[in-house]
This record gives structure tokens, C-alpha cells and sequence, in this order.
């Protein structure tokens, strides 16, 4: 190399880096529970190439390797695997599923949807299959529908695109995906015709989801590194994204009309309209990230105070006193607590974390007593993603192999079923708050 | 792999990742407090994802580290940033060397995303041609062709523009 770019690349701080404090350590892991708002689950190369290899196998033993007429779902064998929807699914006060869908275990095509049924216990699953993603819909009863092929990112495994939002209307994806440094790919999908456009922004995002209530536009959530305040920009398709507001906090949650947004601030919550004009600010214990609705007037919140583990508050949105749903829990090391919550028939079940990448499900008895509920054929280090009656979805690696399974638990069973398994890229599950 | 372990795990690594984007966004800012900022944005970012980071963290973190070192730079392309960034220069390095920085962070922000990747874990985590190769999944051939396109195109630059710009 010539000088000028060897005494670049060489010239390291004379002096040595500061020790690690554990004031630092507890930074870091207090910053990584911000980021765990999103969970998105990229999984390694090697799991691609095994499944490469054993299509390239079936096409030389002449087996049918049309994937619509082959059964993706390869049970966990200590799973045990409802072939029937369960009834108790069935008679859910909170669902209005109807015995519609393909049969289980089975792959239809788009044309096959029924766009009327999409609603709750409906996913989209994104699988990484030889060297592209795929793109499916599942129904409640355990079928998927083939919806559109989808490249994967050009650096590899790092830098695959994820499943980011479902839109209001129920009948696009937003995908997003790293294409670069402070370079973001984002990839609008029509569900309906398996149509697909994207395009380039000069940003590393934090987040980014459709607009409510229409979804015609796209709200880029660039957090707060390096900033005074996290960034918020609206993009719409092939125009330059227009700075919406710069914030105190992030990680925007849309009021279900649509009409406003929740954001995490310094202190407390901050509501904001549309246009970005403060509205109101929510007083709530510690630093806190909305998580989810929970009622159409109360949202629910993940809160930090000081170092303990995060606690879930149930927040009124127009003001007043926030409830504790989770209380403190003893804690013998780092632990990140509880990120979601979903009350079933049978119980509350929580989302908790722990540093680091490890997830459980948990299930928190009347007297706040919380148990980890362990998934037979995925383990214990689960990310629960939605509940259905008294059913709840939760997604993990399975047990002696590298592929990973979204399945449906019934925890007073322990009964599996299913949905999609494979290198399983990131799923999203029907929000029927937010559609 | 159980949540403790998890947990140790990347504790344990912790210290040697930390140095590791430090240094990467260290030898491009040249900024102590820059580099420190990114190396905690860099290890809470593997934290959250440790479970698929940690069979390759590595590579990861020189990638991440780098991808916001130059989100810092495009942010802070103001004069009067660069400025402020060229304070913490050693002083004994001289102001060719700063200039020269100013000049090489221009050049290298505008590199495909691939020949920058390549010349970050080659020079700026001091990698062999063989681990960077194995570590972005592609030949050694690859790598020493797109190292040797990227440091041409820095040459290039460098010969024909001579002293620093503001950028």
C-alpha cells in the first residue's frame, strides 16, 4: 500500500482503550433492550445449502420437487401435532377464526387465498430457500399459501431483508433489508398479485412500518444513535422520504384509528399526531417503549426503572395512571424481564428476555408468580408472537437441528401444531389491532 | 443454547468485541469518543441478536462498526464537523495524516458496499485475506481482486486531488 493510505489505515489511539466498567456493560444491555423491541430471527447460510442439498436429492431420486405439492412441515419428532385444529382454538372469545384454510400441512397458491378469512391466527412467514426467500401465508389450521419468490440480500447472510409490517388493508408486506453502510432496502409486496418494488434510502433504520390508517406511505423510524432525538421520516414510493419530526425517543405505535402515535421518550411516553405535533405526554414508571395495544384505550408498555428487568404497564392513552400487569422479580444476574404479554382464556402469558438472545415464554399465575413454559420439540429459549384463544404462537430453533419452527402451542397440553419450519427468516403475525 | 449461557457467552466476548470496533471506527474517525460511542452502539446491537450473531460475531462487528462509522461521517459532512472530528488526532501524527483522513473517509464512503467491506476487515480489523474471505463467504481470489480495485480507486483519488476537501 503507499504511505498515505497504509498510515491510515494503521493509526490506532496511542492510547489504551478504558477498562470495561459494569456501568458500561449495564449501558450496553440497557441500549440491546431497546433494540429488542423487534426480534427478527436471521438465521445462518449452512441451514439453506442442507435444504439445497436435499431438494438436489429428491429431483435425482425423481421424487415430486414442485414445493406446492410437497408438505413443508417436517414435525419436530418430540413434538406431538394436532392434524385437526383444536378446539379450543375454535371457541376463542378473541378470534373470529372459521374452519376455512387448506388442510393442514398443505401448500396452496396465492389464488387460493381466502383474502375474506385473513385476519387473526393468519402469519406471514418468510423462509430462506436456496439462495432466494420465499414468501408465504398461513392459515390457523396449519396450511400455507405460496405468495411471492423474493431475492435475498446481495451481502449474504448478513444482510437479508425481514418481514418489517403487515399493512392496514391487510393485503401488503414491507420488507426491509441492509444493503449497505447507512443504506436501506425497503420492499413493498403485493399480497394479492405476488408483485414487489422497492426502493434505496440513504439511512440505517431502526424501524419502519406502514402509515396509518390508509398504509399508503411508509414511516422510517432512524432511532436516536448519534442524535439528539430519533428521527421519524414518511417515504412514499420513488419520492425522496420527508422528515415527519425528530423526537425524544422512538419506536412509534400507532393509535388504532390511526389518528396518532405513542412513542418512547426520555420520560415517559410521547403522543404525537400525525403531522408530527405533540399532542400529549403519558407519565409512566421509568423509560418505557409501547409494545402493543391492549385495549382500544390502553396500551401496553415494557418499562425499565433504574437497572431493574423490564415490568409491563398497561398505559391509558388519554392520560392517567399507568397499572402494573408484571411486578418486579427477583434477579440473579442481567436480565431484560418482560417485553409482551398476551392474556388467553387459560391465563397470562408474558414474553420475557433475558440478555443476549435468550427468550422464553412465560405464564404469570393470579398471585404474579411466573413460570417459564418450556415448547416440546423447541426448548425453552422461545419468541412467543401471538395468542389465540388459548392457543399462542411461539417460534424457536428446534431441538438436534438447525432449522427453526413457528408453532402453536396449547399449554395446558403441551399439544404443537406446526406452521412453518425450515431457515425461517422472520414471521409476522396478524395484528388485529393495527389492521 | 440455554439463556445463561447465552448470557456468559457474550460476556465473555464482550471485551474483545468492544476493542475490536473500536478500533475499526477509531482508524477512520480518529475520534476517541466517536469510537467509543460506536463500539457500545456496535455490542448493543450483537447483544440484541446474539443468538444468530454469536457463531460469527466477529465479522459482524467490523461490518456493523463500519456501517455506522460511515452513517456518523455522512452525518457529521459539515466543515465545521470534520473540524471538531480532526481535535482528537494525535497531535504527533501532523496534519498531513488528518488531511489525508479527511480525504480517505470521502473516498472510502463512496465505495461499493463490497470492496468496503473487504478493506475493513483486511486494514481496519487487520484480517488475512484467507479469514475475511471465509468470514463474507467468498473466494481468496475475490478478495484480494476487489482489495486490490478499492485501494486502486484510493490511489487514483489520492494522486489526482492532492490535499483535503471538506466534504
Amino acid at each position: 500500500m503507499s504511505d498515505p493510505i497504509a498510515r491510515f489505515f494503521d493509526l490506532d489511539d496511542p492510547q489504551p482503550l478504558p477498562p470495561t466498567t459494569p456501568e458500561l456493560r449495564a449501558s450496553v444491555h440497557s441500549r440491546a433492550r431497546q433494540l429488542h423491541r423487534r426480534r427478527v430471527a436471521a438465521f445462518a447460510l449452512p441451514t439453506s445449502l442442507v435444504a439445497a442439498a436435499v431438494v438436489a436429492l429428491l429431483v435425482i431420486l425423481g421424487l415430486p420437487a414442485n414445493r406446492a405439492n410437497v408438505a413443508p412441515v417436517a414435525p419436530s419428532p418430540t413434538a406431538t401435532n394436532s392434524t385437526t385444529p383444536s378446539p379450543s382454538a375454535s371457541s376463542s372469545p378473541t378470534t373470529s377464526t372459521v374452519a376455512v384454510g387448506l388442510p393442514y400441512g398443505s401448500t396452496g397458491t396465492r389464488a387460493q387465498v381466502p383474502w375474506d378469512q385473513v385476519g387473526t391466527g393468519w402469519f406471514l412467514v418468510a423462509l430462506v430457500e436456496k439462495t432466494k426467500g420465499e414468501l408465504y401465508l398461513t392459515d390457523p389450521q396449519g396450511g400455507r399459501y405460496a405468495i411471492t419468490s423474493l431475492p435475498l440480500g446481495a451481502g449474504g447472510r448478513f444482510l437479508v431483508s425481514h418481514l418489517a409490517d403487515w399493512s392496514p388493508n391487510g393485503n401488503e408486506a414491507l420488507l426491509v433489508g441492509s444493503v449497505s453502510a447507512g443504506r436501506t432496502q425497503i420492499t413493498w409486496v403485493d399480497l394479492r398479485t405476488g408483485a414487489s418494488h422497492g426502493q434505496n434510502v440513504p439511512y440505517n433504520l431502526m424501524d419502519a412500518q406502514f402509515s396509518r390508517p390508509t398504509g399508503t406511505r411508509v414511516l422510517l423510524d432512524l432511532g436516536s444513535f448519534g442524535t439528539p432525538g430519533a428521527r421519524l421520516y414518511r417515504l412514499a414510493w420513488q419520492q425522496t422520504p420527508a422528515l415527519l419530526t425528530t423526537v425524544e425517543g422512538d419506536g412509534p405505535l400507532y393509535a388504532p384509528d390511526g389518528t396518532y402515535m405513542v412513542l418512547s421518550a426520555a420520560s415517559g411516553l410521547t403522543v404525537i399526531r400525525n403531522n408530527g405535533t405533540l399532542l400529549r405526554l403519558l407519565a409512566v414508571p421509568g423509560r418505557c417503549s409501547p409494545v402493543k395495544w391492549w385495549t382500544g384505550s390502553e396500551l401496553l408498555a415494557s418499562c425499565a426503572l433504574g437497572n431493574d428487568p423490564n415490568r409491563l404497564w398497561l398505559v391509558p392513552a388519554a392520560g392517567g395512571a399507568a397499572t402494573a400487569l408484571t411486578p418486579t422479580r427477583p434477579t440473579t444476574g442481567p436480565d431484560l424481564g418482560d417485553q409482551n404479554a398476551w392474556q388467553l382464556t387459560n391465563g397470562l402469558f408474558l414474553h420475557a428476555a433475558g440478555p443476549c438472545g435468550g427468550h422464553f415464554l412465560m405464564r404469570q399465575a393470579a398471585n404474579g408468580q411466573a413460570t417459564v413454559v418450556t415448547v416440546p420439540g423447541l426448548g425453552d429459549n422461545v419468541v412467543p408472537e401471538t395468542g389465540q384463544g388459548s392457543r399462542i404462537a411461539v417460534l424457536g430453533r428446534q431441538e438436534c437441528t438447525k432449522n427453526s419452527a413457528l408453532v402453536w402451542l396449547e399449554p395446558e397440553t403441551g399439544q404443537t401444531q406446526t406452521i412453518a419450519s425450515g431457515d425461517i427468516n422472520s414471521v409476522l403475525p396478524w395484528d388485529a389491532t393495527q389492521q | 443454547m440455554a439463556d445463561a449461557e447465552l448470557g456468559d457467552s457474550f460476556d465473555a466476548a464482550f471485551d474483545d468485541l468492544r476493542r475490536l470496533a473500536y478500533r475499526v471506527a477509531f482508524r477512520v474517525l480518529g475520534s476517541r469518543s466517536d469510537a467509543d460511542e460506536i463500539a457500545c452502539e456496535t455490542l448493543a446491537r450483537a447483544c440484541a441478536r446474539w443468538r444468530s450473531v454469536r457463531d460469527h460475531a466477529e465479522p459482524w462487528v467490523v461490518t456493523t462498526a463500519t456501517h455506522l462509522t460511515f452513517d456518523l461521517l455522512r452525518r457529521n459532512r459539515t466543515a465545521a464537523s470534520h473540524r471538531h472530528l480532526l481535535i482528537e488526532v494525535p497531535p504527533a501524527q501532523g496534519d498531513l495524516v488528518a488531511d489525508r483522513r479527511l480525504d480517505l473517509q470521502r473516498v472510502l464512503a463512496e465505495l461499493p458496499a463490497r470492496q468496503r467491506e473487504v478493506l475493513a476487515l483486511r486494514f481496519l480489523a487487520d484480517w488475512s485475506e484467507q479469514a475475511t474471505a471465509q468470514a463474507m463467504g467468498i473466494e481468496v481470489g475475490t478478495v484480494k481482486s476487489q482489495t486490490s480495485r478499492a485501494l486502486a480507486r484510493l490511489r487514483e483519488v489520492m494522486a489526482t486531488e492532492g490535499g483535503a476537501h471538506d466534504v
